[in-house]
C-alpha cells in the first residue's frame, strides 16, 4: 500500500517532465529533454546568483576561523526560501488536492496518505533549499578552509535542515488550511492579508541581512562574538552545517523533535481539514440575475472571480501590485531621501528617469498574473470552448486582467518614483510611457508562455500556479526583457541624451508589444483552439 | 439543423470516428447509443465545436462549423457527462455569464431562469457557490445555463446521469417541448428504455462506425431496443472475430 501511494505520488510530482500537461501523452526522446533542460537552466541560473554571493563572503569568512558563520549566513536564507516555496506546495498538496475524497475512500489509513504527502513536501522543500546550500558548499569546496568535514557533513546537513523547512512548511499550510476552512467568502481578503504577510516576512528578513552583512563586514570579530553569544541557534545551524559532529547531533534533535511535534498537530486535524469546506456555507440570500454586461467585460468578470477564489493565485499574482502601491507611498514619504541618495551617484541625475522606470517595472515584472492563467482552466477548458467565444477573446479577458490589476498601481508608482526624482516633463512622460508599455509586454510575454507550455491536468491549483514551466520562465522572461531595455538605453543614452534613449526604449517596447500581440492573435489562438 | 457528413476523427492513428454521417431536422429528438469508447463523446464534442477532426464537415443550420465555429455556438448548447463548471462562481453567476456571453437581454434571461430554476428545483441554491454542488445539482446548473440562451441545438452527452427521478422526469418533458417548439436535440445514453420512449430517431454506434441509423420504429421492428442493440453488438464481435 504504502509503495503504490509512494509511486503515484512520485508519478504526480514527476508527471510534467514525462507527459504532456496537454494531451498526457509520453513526451518523446527530445522534447522531454528540451523540457529537462529548461529546468536546470533555470534552476542554474538561480544557483549561479547564489553561487557569487557565497563567493563573496567565503574567503574573508574562512581566512579568519569563521567558516561556521559562513554556513550559517547561506543557511537561514536557505530556511527561509525553503518554508516559503514548501509552504505553497504543502496547502495544495496536503489540504486542497483534488483526489482527496478518492484516496479517503481507498482502504487507506488516512495517517499514511498524510505521511506520504508530507514526504512529497519534504522533497520540494529540500529541493528549493539545495537551490541556495548546493552553490553554498560548491564554493567551500573551492575556496574555504576545511573543505573535506564540510563534505562529510553535505548529507546530513541538507538532510536536517530539509526536514526544519518540512516541519516549517507543514505548520505554514495547515495554517492557512484552518484560516480558509473559515473564511468563507472573505477568501480574497485573506489572500490579501498573505500578500502582506509575506511582504513584510520577505522584506523584514532581507533589511535584517543587509544590516547584519553591513555590521559583520565591519566588525567580524565583535560579529561572530555576539552571535555566539546571543544567537545560539544560528551558530548551531552555522557549526552543524559546516560539519561539526556535535552541532549535527543537536540539529538532528532539534529537526525531528520539530517534525515529531507538527505530524502529531497535523494528524489529529487532517482529516477534517481535508473533508471540511466551511467556505461553502449556505447563502441566506436568493440570487437576482446581474445587470448584462458586455462579452468582453463578462470574461473579465470570470478571470476576476477566478483570481478571488485561489488564493496561491493571488498571491502569486498579486504581489507586484502590493509592492507598486507600497513603492507609490514609500516615494511620497521618503522623496527627500530618494533625491539624497540620486546625489551620491556621479551622473546619477539625468539617468533618474531610466532608473526610476528600471525601479518600477522590475516591480511590474514579479506580477505573474497572465502565466498560469491558461493552465488554471484545468478540466472546465471545455465550457469556454463550447460558447460562442474566439480564442482570442478568452486570451484577451486574460491579458485584460493583468492590466486592469497591474497597470494602474504601476502608473501611479511611477508617478510617485518620477515626482520624488525630481523628473522633467518630457523625460517623465516618455518613462511613463516605458513603464505602460513593460507593463503590456509582460503581461503578453506571460500570456505567450502560458498558452505555449499550459498545464491542465492538475491536481491542486497550487501546481498550476508554482510549479508549472510558464511561470517560472515568464519571471525569467521578464528580468531579461528588463535588462536588455537597460542596456539599450545605456548604449543608446551617449548619442541620443538620456530622453532620447527613453524614447528608443519606448520604440522597442511598442515594437515588442506589437509582435506578441501579432502572435497572440494568431499562433496564440491557435494553440489555445488546440489545447 | 444539424448535418453530420462523412465525420472522421483519428486519435494518435486510431479512428474515434469513421465516416459518420447523420442528419437531424427541427422537432426531432436523436438518440446515440453505443458502448463505452465507441465515439458517441468524439462526436458531440465535433458537433459543439469543442474538437477539431480530421475528415468531413459538420453543419448546424446549414453553417460549417469549420467554416464559422462562432455563428454554429451560437444556434446551440452543449451538456457533457461530467459537467466540470466553474466551482469559483455561485450558480447564479455562472448563469449570468452566460447569458452575457450569448447577450441575452435582462428581461428574458430573469423569465428564463426562474421558469427553468422552478421546473428543476435549483432556484433556491443558486446563491450557494458551485462548489458546494453535488452532481446532480451541477448537471441541472449545466441544463439550465443551456436552455438560458434558448438555443436551436441541444447537444447533451448521457443527460440523465445524476438527476433524481423527479429532474429526469422534469427534463424528458422540457427535451419534448423544446422539440415541438422547432428545435432539435442529439443527445447520446446509456439507458436504453429512456431512449425508446424519448427519442423519434435512434443512431447506433461500433467503434467509431455507425451500424445502424433512422425511426424508432424503422431500428427496432419489432424486437426491443435493447434486444436489437445487443443483436448488433454481437454480430459485430463475431464479425471482428472473424477477421
Amino acid at each position: 500500500m504504502l509503495k503504490a501511494l509512494l509511486k503515484k505520488q512520485w508519478l504526480e510530482m514527476t508527471t510534467s517532465f514525462r507527459r504532456s500537461s496537454v494531451t498526457g501523452r509520453a513526451r518523446s526522446g527530445w522534447r522531454a529533454w528540451a523540457f529537462l533542460a529548461m529546468a536546470g537552466a533555470a534552476v542554474l541560473l538561480v544557483m549561479g546568483s547564489v553561487g557569487l554571493l557565497a563567493a563573496l563572503l567565503c574567503q574573508p569568512l574562512s581566512a579568519a576561523g569563521l567558516d561556521w558563520l559562513y554556513f550559517a549566513l547561506m543557511a537561514a536564507p536557505a530556511l527561509l526560501a525553503g518554508v516559503m516555496g514548501g509552504g505553497f506546495a504543502a496547502y495544495g498538496m496536503l489540504y486542497c488536492a483534488r483526489d482527496n475524497e478518492q484516496l479517503l475512500a481507498l482502504p487507506i489509513p488516512p495517517g499514511l496518505i498524510l505521511a506520504v504527502r508530507m514526504g512529497a513536501v519534504w522533497l520540494l522543500g529540500t529541493g528549493y533549499l539545495a537551490v541556495v546550500l548546493a552553490p553554498a558548499y560548491a564554493v567551500y569546496f573551492a575556496l574555504g578552509a576545511r573543505p573535506l568535514r564540510a563534505a562529510l557533513a553535505l548529507l546530513p546537513a541538507t538532510v536536517l535542515l530539509g526536514c526544519l523547512v518540512l516541519a516549517g512548511s507543514c505548520l505554514a499550510g495547515w495554517l492557512a488550511a484552518a484560516v480558509g476552512s473559515r473564511a468563507g467568502r472573505c477568501k480574497a481578503l485573506l489572500s490579501l492579508f498573505y500578500i502582506v504577510l509575506i511582504l513584510a516576512y520577505g522584506f523584514g528578513s532581507g533589511f535584517a541581512v543587509q544590516q547584519g552583512l553591513t555590521w559583520l563586514l565591519t566588525h567580524l570579530d565583535e560579529a561572530a562574538a555576539a552571535l555566539r553569544a546571543d544567537a545560539g541557534a544560528v551558530y548551531l545551524l552555522g557549526r552543524a552545517a559546516a560539519g561539526e559532529w556535535p552541532a549535527l547531533g543537536l540539529l538532528a534533535a532539534a529537526g525531528l523533535g520539530a517534525l515529531g511535534a507538527v505530524w502529531l498537530t497535523l494528524r489529529r486535524s487532517s482529516l477534517r481539514l481535508m473533508t471540511t469546506r466551511r467556505g461553502a456555507a449556505r447563502a441566506a440570500k436568493a440570487a437576482r440575475p446581474a445587470r448584462p454586461r458586455s462579452l468582453r467585460a463578462a470574461l473579465l468578470c470570470r478571470e476576476l472571480r477566478h483570481l478571488a477564489s485561489c488564493t496561491s493565485y493571488m498571491v502569486n499574482g498579486l504581489l507586484g501590485s502590493v509592492l507598486l502601491l507600497a513603492a507609490a507611498v514609500g516615494a511620497v514619504w521618503q522623496a527627500r531621501l530618494l533625491r539624497g541618495a540620486l546625489a551620491l551617484l556621479p551622473g546619477a541625475g539625468a539617468a533618474a528617469p531610466a532608473l526610476g522606470c528600471a525601479a518600477v517595472c522590475s516591480l511590474v515584472s514579479m506580477n505573474l498574473l497572465t502565466p498560469p492563467s491558461v493552465s488554471l482552466e484545468g478540466r472546465a477548458l471545455w465550457l469556454i470552448r463550447s460558447l460562442p467565444v474566439t480564442p482570442w477573446q478568452a486570451l484577451r479577458a486574460k491579458l485584460d486582467l493583468h492590466l486592469a490589476l497591474t497597470l494602474p498601481p504601476a502608473l501611479l508608482a511611477a508617478l510617485c518614483v518620477l515626482g520624488a526624482l525630481g523628473c522633467g516633463p518630457l523625460a517623465g512622460a516618455l518613462a511613463l510611457g516605458c513603464v505602460g508599455l513593460y507593463t503590456l509586454l509582460a503581461g503578453a510575454l506571460g500570456l505567450a508562455l502560458g498558452v505555449r507550455l499550459p498545464n491542465l491536468r492538475w491536481t491542486n491549483e497550487t501546481a498550476a500556479v508554482k510549479q508549472s514551466a510558464a511561470p517560472v520562465l515568464a519571471l525569467f522572461a521578464n528580468w531579461g526583457a528588463l535588462a536588455l531595455l537597460w542596456g539599450l538605453w545605456w548604449l543608446a543614452q551617449g548619442p541620443l541624451g538620456g530622453a532620447g534613449a527613453l524614447g528608443l526604449c519606448c520604440a522597442a517596447l511598442a515594437a515588442g508589444c506589437c509582435a506578441l500581440l501579432g502572435y497572440l492573435r494568431r499562433g496564440g489562438s491557435r494553440a489555445f483552439a488546440r489545447l | 439543423m444539424l448535418d453530420i457528413r462523412h465525420l472522421t476523427k483519428v486519435y494518435g492513428g486510431k479512428k474515434a470516428v469513421d465516416d459518420l454521417s447523420l442528419h437531424i431536422r427541427p422537432g426531432e429528438i436523436y438518440g446515440f447509443i453505443g458502448h463505452n469508447g465507441a465515439g458517441k463523446t468524439t462526436t458531440l464534442k465535433s458537433c459543439c465545436g469543442i474538437l477539431r477532426f480530421d475528415g468531413g464537415d459538420i453543419l448546424v443550420d446549414g453553417v460549417s462549423i469549420r467554416a464559422d465555429p462562432i455563428a454554429c455556438k451560437r444556434r446551440l448548447a452543449y451538456i457533457p457527462d461530467n459537467p466540470d463548471l466553474y466551482e469559483y462562481m455561485t450558480g447564479m453567476q455562472y448563469l449570468d455569464f452566460v447569458a452575457d456571453v450569448f447577450g441575452v437581454p435582462a428581461a428574458e434571461r430573469a423569465g428564463r431562469i426562474r421558469r427553468y430554476g422552478d421546473a428543476f428545483e435549483l432556484t433556491d441554491d443558486l446563491a450557494q457557490p458551485v462548489s458546494a454542488y453535488s452532481h446532480g445539482m451541477k448537471q441541472k446548473l449545466a441544463i439550465l445555463s443551456a436552455l438560458v440562451h434558448a438555443p436551436r441545438l441541444l447537444l447533451m452527452d448521457e443527460p440523465f446521469v445524476g438527476l433524481d427521478p423527479r429532474a429526469a422526469h422534469q427534463l424528458k418533458v422540457l427535451m419534448r417541448q423544446f422539440c415541438e417548439g422547432g428545435g432539435a436535440i442529439f443527445f447520446s445514453t446509456h439507458v436504453l428504455e429512456v431512449a425508446e420512449k424519448l427519442c423519434d430517431k435512434v443512431a447506433i454506434i461500433r467503434g467509431g462506425r455507425l451500424v445502424r441509423a433512422g425511426a424508432m420504429d424503422e431500428v427496432r421492428g419489432d424486437d426491443s431496443l435493447e434486444e436489437v442493440f445487443l443483436e448488433l453488438e454481437g454480430e459485430q464481435g463475431d464479425a471482428e472475430s472473424a477477421t
